[in-house]
């Protein structure tokens, strides 16, 4: 499976983009369930404006990648997310078609203002906690004998997401006494956020579990050393995740091993690492009767969790931040 | 015959099969072995050499250095891997 980057991971495409602004964005920043953006603000209308001249017409649903001007006239572009030359000769298409431009045409009439014309945005705006812990998560099918290229379970295909807990909810995951052998459950809002958002849910379309679908989740925390004001800890649980309601029927269940350190003395991890692996079944209901159909029920998936990275595209929002307050107050 | 022979093969196509769930069953062992199979690799992360901008950004760099703009959306965050 050719993941949605991976035309941007051509290096003739990551040259030629030297020569424009690179922008991402996701249609449901500005419509969808939730969304209450004011659209006479000038970034609603630009975005309204260049998508509407794509073949979808509108915000909703729509996706590509497309060469436009900063007055929002759409000058190149292609829905073709996995055909590098398709999307390098509609690059050259539009610079050619910038230059032949009047600026007049090209350029807004004036620069625009973010206190009139931004819109908040879900995937840019929100921020990681203050002194939190963040971690990026990447989960991926197994080899599977009988998984098709074509279906996002197969092991050519990654998810990747970020998980943000607060300093308050990071601490939790270790013992109250820092001392070799010390031992915890960790329970709370850290494990909720955990499982239910990140366990087992990147597999298309990605639905997060609810309450009910936890039917077991443990994750054991030992310290196994201290040495100074760093804390090594060992991580080790399982969990069984099941859904069987009218649009999923999934199941997830994973055992889980991982290790840690902490400094004491600064209160953060320096090193976090969880590692989930186990079976993963689609069910027959929903989106799933659609789309795996033609692959195996059941396969192996894993997610790993580790300290986010540092690069400026680590700077990502969870992909259901809308959902973390609510499964932060569950008990 | 025919029958014996499959079981046979079946048989010897046993032990394959089992070392290859085994080797995918985390435990102390196979974790490091398993961790490299689901991290994603530098060459997975390429399109990372690139500082991808919000639109909010991108639109005011691009009118100040009139420059056009290269507009990856998809549903979610083209960042992650939905």
């Amino acid at each position: 499976m050719k993941s949605r980057q991976f035309v941007c991971n051509d290096s003739r495409i990551i040259d030629l983009l030297d020569r424009f602004i690179p922008v991402v964005d996701s249609p449901s920043n500005y419509e969808g369930y939730g969304v209450q953006v004011d659209r006479s603000r000038l970034q609603y209308r630009l975005v309204d404006q260049i998508l509407g001249q794509t073949v979808y017409r509108q915000i909703s649903g729509a996706q590509g990648l497309y060469i436009v001007t900063p007055s929002g006239k759409l000058i190149a572009g292609t829905t073709e997310h996995s055909n590098p030359s398709r999307v390098l000769a509609e690059m050259r298409k539009g610079l050619e078609a910038y230059s032949q431009m009047p600026k007049s045409e090209r350029l807004l009439p004036r620069t625009p203002d973010p206190k009139t014309d931004k819109i908040e945005t879900l995937t840019d705006d929100p921020k990681p906690p203050r002194d939190g812990l963040v971690l990026r998560m990447v989960s991926r099918g197994l080899p599977t004998p009988g998984v098709s290229e074509q279906d996002t379970r197969h092991e050519s295909f990654y998810k990747l997401d970020r998980v943000w807990f607060t300093r308050e909810q990071a601490r939790s995951f270790l013992p109250a006494e820092l001392k070799s052998g010390a031992k915890t459950s960790v329970r709370g809002p850290a494990l909720n956020l955990l499982v239910r958002l990140n366990l087992g849910t990147f597999i298309q379309p990605n639905p997060a579990w609810n309450a009910e679908d936890v039917r077991s989740a443990v994750l054991n925390s030992e310290v196994s050393s201290v040495k100074g004001n760093i804390v090594e800890v060992r991580f080790s649980g399982d969990a069984e995740l099941r859904s069987d309601n009218r649009y999923s029927r999934r199941s997830y269940a994973p055992k889980l091993l991982g290790n840690a350190s902490y400094d004491s003395r600064t209160k953060a991890f320096t090193k976090f690492e969880l590692l989930a692996v186990g079976t993963h079944t689609v069910g027959d209901v929903g989106e799933d009767a659609r789309t795996y159909a033609r692959g195996p029920e059941a396969m192996p998936l894993g997610v790993l969790l580790t300290i986010n990275g540092t690069n400026a595209n680590d700077r990502v929002v969870p992909h259901f931040h809308r959902a973390y307050n609510a499964i932060a107050r569950e008990r | 015959m025919r029958r014996l022979l499959f079981v046979l093969m079946c048989w010897q196509a046993l032990p394959s099969w089992t070392s290859s769930a085994e080797a995918q069953e985390l435990a102390p062992a196979t974790y490091s072995q398993l961790r490299v199979k689901i991290d994603v690799s530098s060459e997975e992360l390429c399109w990372q050499k690139v500082a991808w901008q919000p639109f909010w950004d991108g639109l005011v760099a691009a009118q100040q250095q009139d420059r056009p703009i290269f507009y990856w959306i998809y549903f979610g965050d083209p960042r992650g891997g939905c």
